[in-house]
């Protein structure tokens, strides 16, 4: 009871510092386990649908049919298989929506309705899945919501494919939409479509009687599941596969189910980091504002607690006081914060939907938020504990004598006060003389400039057209490129590109599946391998050497200067790892050798894309309309762009968006608190100013001048912290979709925009919240 | 005929008590002259001190108006009631209230630097020469917390006087100092009263009282009587004390 009382009544009398760290704490539960739930729901969920849709642990792509059983029989025959199962499809390399050309790699189409492989439909909203979806009729499919933000498709537009030979395209009109655990994320090149069993047919059909088989042909998803006795690796099993069976030399590529749920969370998975950071710059913002309050609220109930401890209470029932009151403020944020973290979860998931094509279910995993919580308090609990200690330095004599009185002592750094700019020279001297009370008020800077610094940071690398991001995502550096068989159209291109744009490089590039130390992987083929991106060692100059990414590196265990066999089409070759390379294509699954290198392969004459480099790189598009208009479906463009690029950048200015709104509640919240306490403990200095004729505007710009110079140190702080930590932070959070090496930079302007946003946040709120200072009397100078 | 620089017109000052109303202040008429030195005396509780802020704009009167130079300055706004404080009034409070971050030169400076009617080089130089009247030009580079009482007092009033204040407020500046040093403070106050500053004191203590020229009795709230003396002499201390006892002990005191 004697805790009850006093609890309620400290309560009361810091219900400021109670509501802020409530608010605080809120903010933080709702952020932390909105996207933990994300996270784990998204895997969860993405496994789940794998499996319902039919994918199994390795899924192949081979195209044709014909040898299908005798892989199938080959794969089978193995141990650790467990069984394989077949599933038709269509191949679509030139397919157009609404008449604008497709801009993903391939479409391949199912059969819908077939009762093995079941697809959750849409309803119109996307905001939930339809209980019985509605049949496709003759000339309907549904797309993954993805074509949403492709090609701002909606139910009722059209998809036309286009087969080699024929006059007419095949016409469809879009039902709906359907979740697509293997690619229905915006961000991968492949996509999917589902159409009867009667229009696959027919459209089979017409891919038999086709000139070619070059844009439309008929493919197999191998989807091979490894046995439960199976003790190998999923990269052992993939190696079996290649070394005991012909599948990788049928297969367009195969994927494991680990590599297909990458590819679709590749996005979530970078956010999902990129906000766990932020969280953990909060939680620490968090606990310096905690931090003060407890030292503000130990000065100022120090009499109080002196009395207490006269009249019988020890220095652990004080402590056990404080520490209920604090936690009791955490506990009131988190509680409500849990459960709207279900909400948000929710409505990030469906805003999302178009970007990832699923629906993640929002449901909170309790285990995970227990946890996460539990963690989190105890780390809170532990540092109220800690900073209550001083409570043990109060003595009833040394209350009841008045407690400690601040006693300034002439300092060094004491500066001289002038007429001009009088208010700012106060300022200083006041933040001279009281400087301990400020340090959180610059701690809660230098951590969010730190943060928004490094958001900077990863917004000039991306660029402001996602152009240094793609960098990262092609395998060489390059502007536009074009590919045709036909070599007499190949060099009138090439001339129109020279008499249109000054052109700084030109080389051939080409990408294809291969075997490098028997793990599967894309490899890069270029004739001037000095455009790969290489991080370490040296380009593959010459035709025995090959560049690989760390992920290639790690996987078969090699370094630089290793020999690695690869292995295409049966012919086998030893090769020297000149270098460790950097291209996100695949999530870093990936190598690459010379144009010269290759020719030990395929001494034939191969079809290259011819990539440029313009010395105007803005000329790009020009170049992409001017080759549109003129070549239009007899060569294929490549623009180095990608289809994920703006579901990726619209995603980014979401986040940044939340990310400065949160920092402007922090920023308030932290210079509510902060400066309240300054303002109680300053009171009679201020109705000292006023009797001598400040007025209130004059000693609140100075209160206000006061946040805002430690916000400009804590700024210094934050942009120094930023160019130490942020390469290697963000370079650990973009591993896991093959980036290994992140290196930014920030010119004097960009970084001074972290810092003038803080300081002039603190300037501000300090501001607004020195609107008590309008309150302050000289009266309160009375002694009756 | 004495010029009247202040002027209080059925001034009332209540306060909200127990969900009743206290009147600390009831219906106040007095006229302060230029060239006085004027002490409010009274019992404790009698509302001088609160008399003393209503008159110098630092706590508004519940009713009821003060002018100073005939001009109503009672119900002036935030803004130019700091200037009246900074440009015609000086304050000095029972204790010093220093700031007590700013030495005692830099809180005597600071109230010249704040009105910019004169040039740095001006105002350092006005506040030297007033720590040196004050006898505290030693001590001007310490902090208060640095000094003893008398001499943060003398500091606060050299601060009061920084500005030439048409009038002086003082709020029992003796009360917290020791023998000597409130020798000293009434003996300063007296001293800058005969070159002309107008004083307005509110004082509980005799040898305080008898430095006035005038003396106005509070009682409930209400100016009851008065009394005028001539300049203060140091050799009739003893005479005029005997005199103010006799009219104190007619109050009732």
């Amino acid at each position: 009871m004697k805790y009850l009382t006093l609890l309620k009544a400290n309560i009361k009398s810091q219900k400021g510092s109670f509501i802020g760290i409530s608010l605080l704490m809120f903010i933080i539960t709702v952020s932390l386990l909105a996207v933990l739930t994300i996270w784990k729901n998204a895997n969860d969920y993405e496994e789940e649908q794998l499996l319902r849709t039919g994918y199994g642990d390795i899924t192949s792509w081979i195209e044709g049919k014909d040898d299908i059983e005798k892989l199938c029989g080959q794969v089978e025959a193995l141990s650790d298989v467990w069984k394989v199962e077949v599933q038709d499809a269509i191949g679509i390399s030139k397919y157009y929506v609404n008449g604008q050309e497709g801009v993903t790699g391939i479409l391949q189409i199912f059969a819908f309705g077939q009762e093995r492989y079941t697809y959750h439909i849409f309803n119109k909203n996307l905001t939930g899945i339809e209980e019985s979806a509605e049949e496709l009729s003759d000339g309907e499919v549904y797309v993954s919501p993805a074509f949403c933000s492709l090609y701002d498709a909606q139910a009722g537009d059209e998809i036309s494919i286009q087969i080699a030979g024929e006059k007419d395209r095949a016409v469809y009109t879009i039902k709906g939409f359907f979740e697509d655990p293997s690619a229905g994320s915006a961000l991968m090149g492949i996509k999917s479509i589902l159409m009867n069993t009667a229009d696959m047919e027919k459209l089979s059909k017409r891919i038999e009687g086709a000139e070619s088989q070059e844009q439309a042909a008929e493919i197999c998803l191998l989807h091979i599941f490894q046995s439960e006795q199976s003790t190998l690796s999923m990269l052992d099993f993939q190696n079996l596969l290649g070394e005991k069976t012909e599948v990788n030399d049928y297969a367009s590529f195969a994927y494991s189910s680990q590599a297909i749920k990458g590819f679709m969370l590749i996005l979530q998975n970078i956010f999902v980091g990129f906000l766990l950071v932020f969280v953990v710059v909060l939680l620490m913002i968090t606990m310096v504002v905690i931090g003060h309050s407890i030292s503000s609220c130990i000065e100022q109930d120090y009499v109080n607690m002196g009395i207490l401890k006269a009249v019988g209470f020890t220095r652990a029932d004080l402590k056990r006081i404080q520490i209920l009151q604090y936690v009791l403020a955490v506990l009131v944020g988190m509680v409500p914060g849990s459960f709207l973290s279900g909400m948000v979860a929710r409505l990030i998931n469906r805003l999302m939907v178009t970007t990832t094509g699923l629906l993640i279910p929002e449901d909170g995993n309790l285990s995970i938020s227990m946890a996460a919580l539990s963690v989190i308090l105890c780390l809170l609990t532990a540092f109220i504990s800690l900073k209550t200690t001083g409570i043990g330095k109060i003595t009833p004599i040394r209350a009841i004598r008045g407690g400690a009185d601040d006693v300034y002592f002439s300092s060094r750094l004491t500066t001289r006060i002038y007429q001009r700019g009088l208010i700012l020279h106060l300022a200083f001297r006041q933040l001279l003389s009281g400087k301990k009370q400020y340090v959180s008020a610059c701690m809660v800077a230098a951590l969010l400039v730190f943060f928004i610094s490094l958001t900077v940071r990863i917004d000039v690398w991306m660029g402001p057209d996602g152009k240094g991001f793609m960098n990262e995502f092609s395998p060489a550096k390059y502007d536009i490129g074009f590919e045709c068989e036909d070599k007499e159209l190949e060099r009138e291109v090439d001339a129109l590109i020279a008499r249109n744009a000054q052109i700084a490089a030109q080389y051939e590039f080409k990408m294809e599946r291969a075997v490098i130390d028997n793990y599967e992987s894309s490899v890069n083929i270029a004739s001037a391998p000095e455009y790969f991106n290489v991080i370490k060692g040296r380009s593959c100059k010459y035709g025995n050497e090959v560049l690989v990414t760390d992920l290639v590196a790690d996987v078969i265990e090699a370094q630089i200067g290793d020999t690695v066999l690869v292995s295409y089409k049966g012919k086998e070759l030893e090769f020297i790892i000149s270098g460790i390379y950097q291209c996100v294509n695949d999530m870093g699954d990936n190598f690459a050798i010379s144009k010269e290198g290759w020719e030990r392969f395929e001494s034939e004459p191969i079809s290259f894309f011819q990539y440029y480099i313009l010395e105007d790189s803005s000329q790009t598009g020009e170049i992409a309309d001017l080759l549109n208009e003129n070549y239009k479906d007899r060569i294929d463009i490549d623009e180095n762009g990608w289809s994920g690029l703006g579901a990726i950048l619209s995603v980014m200015s979401a986040i940044e968006v939340f990310m400065y709104v949160i920092t402007a509640v922090f920023i308030l919240v932290a210079v509510y608190l902060t400066g309240s306490k300054v303002l109680y403990k300053e009171k009679r200095d201020l109705g000292i100013y006023k009797s001598l004729g400040f007025t209130a505007g004059q000693l609140r710009m100075s209160f206000a001048l006061r946040f805002c110079m430690m916000a400009v140190i804590g700024s210094v702080l934050g942009n120094v912290l930023s160019g130490l930590f942020t390469d290697s932070l963000v370079t650990a959070m973009l591993t896991m979709c093959g980036v290994s090496r992140f290196e930014s930079s920030l010119n004097p302007l960009q970084m001074l925009f972290s810092g003038v946003v803080v300081s002039g946040l603190f300037l501000i709120f300090a501001y607004l919240a020195a609107g008590k200072i309008k309150k302050v009397e000289p009266s309160i100078l009375i002694v009756e | 005929m004495k010029t009247t620089v202040m002027k209080a017109k059925d001034v009332c000052k209540s306060f909200a008590n127990n969900g009743g109303q206290n009147h600390v202040l009831d219906m106040v008429n007095l006229e302060i002259y230029d060239g006085d030195f004027t002490v409010i005396m009274g019992s404790s509780g009698a509302g001088k001190s609160t008399l003393l802020y209503a008159l110098s704009g630092m706590d508004k009167p519940t009713s009821g108006s003060v002018c100073y130079k005939e001009r109503e300055i009672s119900h002036l706004k935030e803004q130019k009631m700091a200037q009246l404080r900074a440009k015609e009034f000086g304050f000095v409070f029972q204790q010093a209230h220093l700031v007590s971050n700013l030495t005692l030169f830099e809180n005597v400076a600071v109230t010249g630097y704040l009105t910019k009617t004169r040039t740095q080089k001006e105002v350092r130089s006005r506040a030297e020469e007033l720590l040196s009247q004050m006898h505290v030009e030693k001590a001007a580079d310490r902090l208060p917390s640095q000094v003893s009482g008398g001499e943060a007092q003398r500091a606060a009033i050299a601060r009061a006087m920084m500005n030439e204040p048409g009038m002086l407020f003082a709020d029992e500046p003796t009360g917290a100092l020791n023998k000597r040093n409130t020798q000293e403070v009434l003996d300063l106050l007296t001293k800058i009263n005969e070159d002309g500053q107008n004083i307005l004191m509110v004082t509980h203590d005799i040898k305080a009282a008898i430095r006035a020229t005038r003396l106005l009795y509070l009682e409930d709230g209400r100016v009851v009587d008065e009394m005028s003396l001539p300049v203060y002499e140091k050799e009739e201390a003893r005479r005029r004390e005997k005199q103010v006892e006799a009219w104190l002990s007619s109050m009732e005191w």
